[in-house]
């Protein structure tokens, strides 16, 4: 497509964020209010215990009890939800974050704090510091320090279930800071161009630890330069879990799609 | 198993990988981006697959350097054993190759010889490269294959058509000899053939050791040998501060102290980055090793 016209080509519209709930908790988009309750219920359920177990953890590190914790308020939803549409077997690799999906999965409240007390009971052996968790068995990856190296790696674990034809997809958690790092566009762009069975999740909390996102982007966020490599995108509400929730189905279900 | 990245633009040392992979339903993926070829294999591999990852050229692997160290060489320790990244394989062409200057010449083994995770295996030739290829590959740990690029198109040899692996953590002795050891691996081996041959000219009987793995290198087999020699050349091409003569002269002197009858010598590439028309002044080529051999048995 060629064009005569000599301008500088820029985006003129933000893309809109999905919602289904207001902020009142009035229903806006009555076609997605179809989740059942038993599944509201325990969205619900796991959304307050991750609350709770977060204030508590939180104290003990300000008390001096346990080195280091990292909550997960305001941004339940963002990772309940999500584990709610995923299947148990879904890979996920973290950023660190996301134990809201640790407590769907059944990561016991024990478990949590044996880690962050590196005690003898931590199946990593005390090695890493507090919220760095693991559980092959609830297929979580190991959390790592290094912001994004999960985005690429999770690509490369997406490619392998295509390959090997399974019903699995990987799925890449990553805070909006993190999408500035040198492996995010290496992730993406291999998922990208090579149909990789993963999903990708920013969390976008508005602040980079603490680096307003006015001063961490000039484009659109995200999920503009999710656009930019050619991936199909969603931009939602992440205090909305049914939002959350029916946004996951789309690329869920029926079978996992190129990323 | 997946391939990732392919250098048939610059060696053509893989014809037909491409065929062999689809043909079994094998991946190969191709990409222009180091720290992303790294880390695809390493999530390839995080979930039980075999990866053999490619970097065009070794002076190009920094950027994957976060992904190797940080990631592959942690990813068993920090996670108590739930995950590990044991089918990756790094390959990577590294050396001198006579007209490469500072970025097609590098050595850079000892970088990621600091990083207990980590393995880095170099043969010296044909024979050596499939079967600590092989045996890398198949190694339940991550392992960075340094490939000597001089002798991609310069090394024949009557190579096994059948599988065969040969160990890791193995030192070779290549040579054997009463009065001086050798030590070295890759491209240098050769270097030290022939200053051996020089020296036996004085009469002077070498012992040739190839490393084979580098980290972690097998002290006893190098320990048996200074013990009966009783002096000791280290030769490589990288910078010889800080490199892997540095680590191996410490560990030697440590165990061989009242069996020493020299200092132990490190024969190898200045403290500069690797220079284009000088290459032959920089190397450290076989009358350099020859003069260290006379001034180590005269001292």
């Amino acid at each position: 497509i060629y064009t005569s016209k000599l301008n500088f080509d820029s985006v003129s519209e933000k893309i809109p964020t999905f919602r289904v709930i207001e902020l009142k908790g009035k229903v806006i988009a009555k076609k997605y209010d179809n989740t059942d309750t038993a599944t509201l219920n325990k969205i619900y359920e796991k959304m307050v215990q991750l609350e709770e177990m977060d204030m508590i953890l939180l104290q003990a590190q300000r008390q001096g009890r346990i080195s280091f914790y990292m909550t997960a308020l305001g941004e339940q939803a963002c990772t309940v939800a999500v584990a709610a549409a995923l299947n148990d077997i879904d890979l996920i690799y973290p950023q660190y974050r996301e134990h809201g999906c640790l407590i769907w999965r059944g990561f016991t409240i024990d478990e949590f704090a044996h880690q962050c007390a590196s005690n003898s009971r931590d199946p990593a052996k005390g090695r890493q510091m507090p919220v760095h968790y693991t559980s092959s068995k609830l297929n979580f990856v190991c959390v790592s320090s290094p912001l994004t190296t999960q985005v690429p790696q999770a690509s490369g674990a997406g490619y392998t279930f295509k390959l090997q034809e399974l019903d699995r997809i990987a799925v890449a958690f990553f805070g909006e800071g993190a999408s500035s790092e040198g492996d995010f566009h290496s992730g993406m762009n291999f998922a990208a161009t090579l149909g990789c069975q993963t999903l990708f999740l920013c969390r976008n909390n508005k602040y980079a630890i603490s680096t307003p996102s006015d001063e961490q982007f000039k484009g659109d966020g995200v999920a503009s330069k999710s656009q930019g490599y050619g991936m199909l995108t969603i931009r939602c509400d992440g205090n909305d879990a049914i939002a959350v929730y029916q946004a996951c189905l789309l690329y869920t279900s029926p079978s996992p799609r190129d990323s | 198993v997946c391939q990732i990245g392919r250098y048939f633009f610059f060696f053509q040392a893989e014809d037909g990988i491409r065929d062999f992979c689809l043909s079994r339903g094998l991946g190969d993926v191709y990409k222009r981006q180091e720290q992303g070829i790294a880390a695809f294999g390493i999530g390839i591999a995080s979930v039980g697959a075999t990866a053999i990852a490619e970097i065009q050229f070794a002076d190009y692997i920094y950027p994957a350097f976060d992904q190797l160290v940080n990631e592959a060489a942690k990813y068993r320790y920090r996670s108590g054993n739930q995950f590990s990244v044991g089918g990756l394989t790094v390959r990577a062409p590294y050396g001198a190759v006579g007209h490469g200057g500072h970025y097609h010449s590098q050595s850079p083994e000892a970088f990621f010889s600091h990083a207990p995770g980590l393995k880095v295996v170099i043969p010296r030739d044909c024979i050596q490269a499939k079967g600590l290829l092989l045996a890398s590959i198949r190694d339940k740990n991550p392992v960075i294959f340094l490939e000597p690029k001089a002798l991609y198109r310069n090394a024949e040899d009557e190579v096994p058509t059948e599988d065969y692996e040969l160990a890791l953590h193995k030192a070779e002795v290549v040579q054997e000899g009463k009065d001086i050891t050798l030590i070295g691996y890759g491209t240098q081996i050769r270097v030290l053939k022939e200053a051996a041959k020089e020296a036996e000219q004085d009469g002077i009987k070498c012992e040739i050791i190839d490393l084979q793995t580098i980290y972690p290198y097998d002290i006893e087999t190098l320990v048996e040998s200074v013990k009966k020699t009783g002096r000791c050349i280290v030769s490589h091409e990288a910078p010889v501060t800080m490199g892997v003569g540095a680590e191996i002269s410490a560990a030697l002197q440590e165990k061989c102290f009242l069996y020493l009858e020299a200092p132990i010598t490190r024969v190898c590439g200045y403290d500069t980055p690797f220079p284009l028309a000088h290459e032959l002044v920089y190397l450290p080529d076989k009358w350099k090793v020859y003069d260290a051999i006379q001034k180590t048995v005269n001292y």
